[in-house]
Parts: C-alpha cells; structure tokens; sequence
C-alpha cells in the first residue's frame, strides 16, 4: 500500500520539472511589464521570475533579439525619451518629477549605460551617483566618498 | 526512411532529410543508433503527428528563401500554433525534448506572445493556475510596480 502510494507521489512530481523547462523557455521571451504582473499568479511564478538563473538568461535572450533603444533627455522638460533605434520612433517619455520623487536627485545627468542599466550624475550632489534600471524602474543610489 | 515511436506505441516512418531537424535524433543517427525504431518515450501520438507535420513542412526550409516559399512558410506556421494551451505545451515540450530549435522557438514566441498583454487574473483562468499567495503578498508585488498592473493594453478575457 505504502508502496503505491509512493509510487503515485512519484508520478505526481515528475511533471513538475518539465513544466518549469516549459515557463522558462516561455518567460525569457516576454517583456518585463508582463513579467512584473506575471510575479503575482502564483508562489512558483514569483520563485521562477526573481530566480537569478532566470534573470540572466533573460537579459541574455532580449540582448541577442536585439531592439536596441537610444535613450535622450529633453533639455526643456528634462524628460528621459527612448526612442527605437531602427525607426527612430518614440517609445516612452517618463516624467523625471516621478521617477526621482526625491528632488535632490532630479536634473541628473546619463553618464553611461551596460546591459540596460543606465548611471546617472547629479552635478550638484557630487557624491552620489544612481544606477537606475528603466524598466523595473528600480533606482540604487550609490554614495561614492572622494 | 527513419521510424518514430510514440508512448502510446504508435509508429511513424519520416524522412531522414525531415527527421534530422531534431538534434537528437540527429545525433541518434550519426552515432549508428537509429537502426531500428526510435522509442520517444515521452511524446504520445497526437504530439508527435504535429511534431511530424512540422518536419515535413520545414524540410526546405533553408531553401525556402530561393524558392520563394518564405511566405508559405509564415502561413503554415501562423496556423500550425493556432492550438489550444495543452496541446501548445506538449508541443514545446516535445520540441524540448527532441531539440527542434526553430519548433522551439516558434511556439514559445506563439506563447509568450498570447500571455504578453493578459491579466493575472486570465492567465490563471487560462492555465488553470490556483493562486497561492495571500492577499498581502500579492499586494507588496502590485505596490512594488503599479504601472506593470494598469494601462489600456491589459486584456482581461480568456482565450
């Protein structure tokens, strides 16, 4: 008896593996807006999405699909513009005021960017630099001491 | 000839030309291992005819281009992932399983692509997923990113 049930235990688990194969070959090929909605379907989505195995492949599938952007800011509005790189068409516009709320941190400037990580300089907090991931929208505010 | 068999011990004779598309086979093959029949203890036989119409269609397909039957092609596979979920997952996972990149890929993009704009609440009707996370948990997500949760490309219907 205890055998079957075991037996039966077995079979109930071997899907499970394959079906993480599954979302993870499907997730590595969706946007991040969807993946940040998608964290709250399920405990095993949420586990799948913020795994850093995860993290990597998808940031190694959309480098090699390509869709490079230029990223701009407006001298007027401050306004950070992405456009396409290929047909030059606005993507998004974000509104500085919401994506620094604290002030000290508005009228930075883009010093560079890497896999999408764009760092930013505030000229007149010269200690403190940002390092700012557009999509998630996620800002770690570096204090470098001189 | 090369022959197929499904979990469900059905056989299918393909075309080495069709059949070595999959890498795994493909290697089965140059190992000297395809002799006789080639056991796919994990496919059953509905999967792998989809599997095989796939094969058969993409026989030529490197020289599809020169033919002109790239449009052909798109159309076919257009069609060939108008499938229900259940049936979409075999196939992936079946194309996993056989290492078939480009089947792979068209039908993890055909999925990615049909989940992309849902809400959470159809993806979970549509996958029959029960939500497990407390209603805290799930709110600490939504306040860590509300603009992934509004906008007017979010589609709430199930299909």
């Amino acid at each position: 008896m205890a055998k079957k049930k075991l037996q039966k235990a077995l079979q109930h688990d071997t899907p499970v593996l394959p079906r993480d194969i599954l979302l993870f070959s499907i997730f590595v090929r969706l946007p991040v807006q969807s993946l940040l909605r998608f964290q709250s379907v399920s405990k095993s989505w949420k586990v799948m999405i913020y795994n850093k195995e995860f993290i990597k492949a998808h940031r190694d599938h959309t480098k090699v699909m390509g869709g490079k952007k230029l990223l701009m800011r407006s001298i007027y509005t401050h306004n950070f513009v992405f456009r396409d790189l290929e047909n030059h068409q606005v993507l998004v516009t974000l509104d500085e005021k919401q994506l620094f709320p604290n002030e000290s941190f508005q009228a930075d400037h883009i010093i560079c960017s890497c896999d999408g990580l764009v760092l930013l300089k505030n000229f007149t907090n010269y200690k403190n630099y940002a390092v700012w991931n557009p999509p998630t929208g996620n800002i770690d505010v570096l204090n470098v001491r001189s | 000839m090369v022959k197929l068999k499904s979990n469900d011990d059905k056989e299918f004779e393909v075309e080495e030309a069709a059949v070595i598309q999959s890498e795994m086979i493909k290697n089965m093959i140059e190992d000297g291992c395809a002799t006789s029949v080639i056991p796919l203890p994990n496919i059953d036989s509905k999967t792998l005819i989809k599997v095989i119409e796939y094969l058969n269609k993409h026989i030529n397909m490197g020289k599809a281009a020169e033919t002109g039957e790239e449009d052909d092609l798109k159309e076919f596979d257009e069609q060939f992932v108008n499938m229900g979920w259940e049936e979409l997952f075999d196939v992936i996972m079946a194309a996993n399983y056989l290492n078939i990149h480009e089947l792979m890929e068209l039908c993890c993009q055909s999925a990615a692509d049909r989940l992309k704009n849902k809400s959470v609440r159809a993806v979970r009707e549509m996958l029959k997923i029960t939500n497990d996370l407390t209603e805290e948990e799930e709110q600490e997500i939504i306040n860590d990113a509300p603009w992934a949760f509004e906008g007017p490309e979010i589609d709430d219907t199930v299909n």
